[in-house]
């Protein structure tokens, strides 16, 4: 299977606004034996950086780069059957992920969710623009074992650090990981932000988590 | 856009003060023109037309966050040179990025992202505030309002797209829960069924044996201990098959069997109750009698249970009329009562496993709501549907297809 090919098509399919086409070449790479991380880390990720590329050159409209969000995010809601039921039977805990910050860059952190849960977790994704008490409710409510919070921009670094800090106070044996493009660009914010692990990318958040489930939590 | 390697990031990012004195020098491809000075103005190197220009850029820059695109000239060691700036506010100060053209500016946003620089992100922050400025300028909206509706939609997406995350999460949740229950279920029954079918045998053997013997009230008791653990094996035989079909364990042991003697042989047995309440139970056939490959044990269980319905819940000197029909590629049955009818919101849940419709049968009769749940099955096992129509007060009408191919 040529990734490559299939990313390029993707995207294609994506700026042509057909969902379609998106949905059929998608369905055909995981009949081909494809997985999911595979069509995330590979696939899904780095078209969206590329849409996103686009519209900040000013070679697609906003309303593009929305549609391609949509399509996207439909794209990937139509495997949540497969996902669920395809599951790891093992229960390795509870994890509540967030994102703090504009909703237009919350698909990286919807795609973690789904991979850490393909690994056995219960993951409530709360998706962005959640105030940071609604976010603390669900953590009391919820009880789980692990938090992510995840942000694209520096400008919400006030929101995160008061987030981590308040779980904390609740509970300090909590852990939190932090991750997301805002840690990325700017290397003093999770010194900044506070946290127990700073996740790069898909493979070092799911390291994590598998570390946290070893521990017979 | 030409994508020329060469034209690559030619020219400068500076941090500046408001005030315009340089405070860092963070990229300068152009420092043999411009050799600054961290001590210097930039107003200095603006000749008096660009100085004019520059303090509007400024105060496009501190009124709205961002600004790009101004031309300004700038003068350096040989010659002037007109370049394109862009500017945004870092805290206190002014980040300057000034290059040939827009482009340019852009190939410093690329080659800064590639590097993790945070000075990326403030050109990507000067690029969207500055368009989407501009497609607010050029569609003619009012401040703001295509971006926040685009942001609205997408708000509403991502949070649909949550409901339906939990959403088949639980769906999936609850199917398995099912499946564990049919289970549990399975054996919960499995073991009820041999003290109750010692019940019967004993009690069938005391009527045998010692009925004589007995006053006529004692009679009536053993008589009901039988009737009712007769009752009970039924609906356990019942739960077991349900359990055993949601299991997917249905086995149909299909050969070629004629239809009309399947549908005589249940007409003749609900025939004593029928004539007890006075009920015409007819029967037609429609053409010649269809043969088809079935399992003739679970059909007659289908075709017992509809006729057995309808003859339960049918008041007394009505009609019932089953009949046959078929064509090229399907055989269809029809029961047709003239009972109390089915409301449009039980159609839906009568072949559900445990629900019965509010209907009361005419003499009190007990059911327990699985039958049709299993005729259902059973004929989907078979490649075929059932439905019903019916009206309250007038009668309900169950029709049944088979399909004849037997492959």
């Amino acid at each position: 299977m040529d990734i490559e090919k299939l990313k390029e098509d993707y995207i294609s399919g994506l700026l042509q606004g057909d969902r379609h086409r998106c949905r059929l070449l998608v369905k055909k790479a995981l009949q081909e034996k494809m997985t999911l991380q595979e069509l995330y880390e590979q696939v899904f990720a780095p078209a969206m950086v590329e849409i996103g590329r686009l519209w900040e050159m000013n070679e697609i409209s906003i309303a593009q780069e929305h549609l391609a969000t949509a399509i996207t995010q439909s794209v990937i809601s139509s495997f949540y059957e497969y996902l669920f039921s395809h599951k790891n039977k093992e229960y390795k805990g509870k994890m509540i992920l967030t994102c703090v910050g504009d909703e237009l860059h919350e698909l990286g952190p919807r795609m973690l969710a789904d991979l850490i849960e393909m690994e056995g977790w219960d993951v409530k994704y709360l998706g962005a623009n959640i105030p940071v008490d609604a976010v603390f409710e669900m953590v009391v409510q919820e009880k789980p074992d692990l938090i992510g919070i995840s942000a694209t921009i520096e400008g919400n670094k006030e929101d995160i650090k008061k987030l981590v800090k308040r779980i904390k106070e609740y509970d300090p044996g909590i852990p939190v990981m932090v991750g997301g493009l805002a840690f990325i660009i700017s290397p003093d914010l999770y010194e900044y932000t506070g946290g127990d692990f700073l996740g790069k990318n898909f493979v070092e958040a799911l390291e994590f988590a598998r570390k946290l489930a070893g521990k017979g939590m | 856009m030409e994508m020329d390697s060469k034209t690559k990031s030619r020219g400068f990012i500076i941090r500046c003060t408001r005030q315009g004195v340089i405070k860092d020098i963070i990229r300068n491809e152009l420092k043999q023109e411009f050799p600054f000075d961290p001590e210097e103005n930039i107003h200095y190197y603006l000749d008096h037309q660009s100085l004019i220009e520059y303090k509007r850029f400024f105060t496009e820059v501190t009124e709205s966050g961002a600004g790009l695109g101004w031309q300004l000239n700038l003068k350096g060691n040989a010659e002037t040179r007109a370049l394109t700036f862009a500017g945004v506010l870092e805290d206190e100060d002014l980040l300057v990025v000034a290059a040939e053209n827009v482009d340019q500016i852009l190939d410093y946003y690329e080659e800064l992202i590639k590097k993790n620089s945070p000075y990326a992100n403030k050109i990507r922050d000067i690029i969207q505030r500055s368009f989407t400025r501009n497609l607010i300028r050029n569609t003619g909206l009012p401040k703001n309002a295509e971006i926040e509706t685009y942001h609205s939609i997408n708000t509403l997406n991502n949070e649909l797209t949550n409901v339906q995350r939990e959403l088949t999460k639980k769906n999936i949740q609850l199917e398995r829960i099912d499946e564990q229950k049919n289970e549990y279920l399975g054996m919960a029954v499995h073991d009820l069924r041999n003290p109750i079918g010692t019940i019967m045998g004993y009690s069938e053997i005391l009527k045998a044996e010692i009925e004589d013997n007995l006053n006529d009230e004692q009679k009536e008791m053993l008589g009901l201990i039988y009737s009712s653990s007769e009752y009970m094996l039924k609906i356990i035989d019942d739960f077991l098959d349900v359990s055993k079909i949601q299991l997917g364990n249905l086995k149909l042991d299909r050969i070629l069997v004629n239809i009309e003697e399947l549908v005589k042989q249940n007409i003749s047995i609900n025939l004593i109750v029928a004539q007890q309440k006075e009920i015409n139970l007819n029967y037609t056939l429609k053409g010649e009698a269809p043969i088809v490959m079935i399992d003739p044990g679970k059909m007659n269980q289908v075709l017992n249970n509809l006729i057995g319905n309808a003859v339960k819940f049918s008041p007394s000197q009505s009609s019932i009329a089953v009949r046959i029909s078929s064509d090229h590629e399907k055989v269809m049955i029809e029961v047709v009562d003239q009972g109390l009818g089915i409301s449009m919101e039980d159609k839906d849940k009568i072949f559900n496993p445990y629900q019965q419709a509010e209907t009361k049968s005419t003499k009190g009769e007990k059911g327990e709501g699985l039958g049709l749940a299993i005729v259902k099955k059973i004929i989907k096992g078979h490649g075929g549907d059932i439905k019903v129509e019916s009206e309250i007060g007038k009668g309900s009408r169950f029709f049944v297809w088979l399909p004849k191919d037997l492959t």
